[in-house]
């Protein structure tokens, strides 16, 4: 797994940017002779006391937040 | 320092970081005719604003801007200095046929003022030619290349910032704009590296076919193309109705390019546009000075 995490503190807003290649999920469920795959992302936590980060795009792989 | 934990699935990063400390809001002042400045900043002043900058002007780099600079400071106001070239073209200064008048330049800056001072040379210096690549002084690239001559001559001085103060036509909607090519022709990436900022003088017209805001808005958002840009300034500003005046002031002071720099108002008759108290437009200024953030 890689993540990676960051931060453009010049920007303004300024823009926190999120890489990771172990969001997406793919399980596959047999029962009987009927097979169906389910897909999903993990998601991302983000913590920072000082401020809030709001999420402005995310294509499963790169999360882009910004904050004030 | 700040610090944000980024967690995904059962593994973890922390980014620090520090928020830079946001730019001051632009400053807000004024030219006028020096005979009429003390009338013009009592009557704009009047009702408890205080102007913060004052553009003055000189047709030649051999007159000595020490006594308008100084008057400037004693006031607390940040002078704006615009010098037209006398009898010298762009590529002439390009050359260095004026190295020696700038070195006194900015030795008087430097004496007038350990506080900065503003120096524009040849402001709004396109004259409208077809292709837009001539003004007063020479071709765009002579422009470009008095710049790079001048600047490092004047920044010597330590306390001297470089600006340049463009046509503000050059950003209007209206077929006449100016391309980001042709732009880049008096402002390539090298010389917008050197400068210490960038201004144009906007005015919202009769028809108001062009507003001083539209122009200031598409600087904006050249400037954040073509990138290298530091800040950005209104050298001159005025129109016709109040909010020709407000429109321009509200947007300088919440778009980010503009902090740090400055917005002048024209207070002085050209062409069409008037002294505020002869459009009406006093009162209005007086309350964006009063309540402009310190």
């Amino acid at each position: 797994m890689a993540l990676s995490a960051t931060i453009d503190a010049t920007a303004s807003p300024m823009t926190l940017t999120v890489v990771s290649d172990a969001r997406h999920v793919e399980v596959e469920v047999r029962t009987g002779g009927e097979t169906i795959a389910a897909t999903g992302a993990r998601p991302v936590f983000v913590v920072d006391a000082d401020r809030e980060w709001t999420l402005v795009d995310d294509d499963g792989a790169t999360a882009v937040y910004t904050a004030p | 320092m700040s610090r944000v934990t980024v967690t995904v699935g059962g593994e973890t990063v922390t980014v620090d970081y520090t928020r830079p400390a946001a730019a001051a809001l632009p400053l807000l002042g004024m030219s006028a005719p020096a005979e009429l400045w003390d009338t013009r900043k009592a009557q704009v002043e009047a009702t408890g604003g205080r102007l913060q900058a004052r553009r003055i002007f000189f047709k030649s780099l051999t007159v000595n801007p020490t006594t308008m600079i100084r008057a400037a400071r004693a006031e607390g106001l940040l002078p704006v200095v615009s010098f037209k070239l006398g009898s010298h073209s762009w590529g002439q200064v390009a050359a260095g046929a004026a190295d020696a008048e700038l070195t006194t330049l900015a030795g008087r800056c430097r004496a007038a003022s350990p506080e900065r001072v503003v120096v524009i040379l040849h402001h709004e210096p396109d004259q409208q030619s077809t292709p837009p690549d001539v003004g007063e002084g020479g071709t765009a690239a002579d422009f470009a290349a008095m710049y790079r001559r001048a600047v490092p001559i004047l920044k010597a001085a330590g306390n001297v910032a470089v600006w340049t103060c463009m046509n503000g036509w050059w950003w209007t909607n209206q077929a006449r704009k100016l391309t980001d090519a042709q732009i880049n022709v008096w402002l390539p990436p090298d010389v917008r590296g050197m400068l210490d900022g960038i201004s144009a003088d906007f005015y919202t017209d009769q028809g108001e076919t062009e507003t001083s805001v539209m122009k200031a808005r598409n600087m904006a958002a050249w400037a954040r193309r073509v990138g290298g840009v530091k800040v950005l300034g209104v050298g001159e500003f005025n129109g016709f109705r109040p909010t020709d005046l407000t429109d321009l002031t509200d947007f300088v002071q919440t778009d980010p390019l503009y902090r740090g720099g400055w917005a002048l108002v024209w207070n002085s008759t050209r062409t069409t546009y008037k002294p505020l108290d002869e459009t009406g437009l006093l009162d209005d200024f007086q309350e964006i000075l009063r309540t402009w953030p310190a």
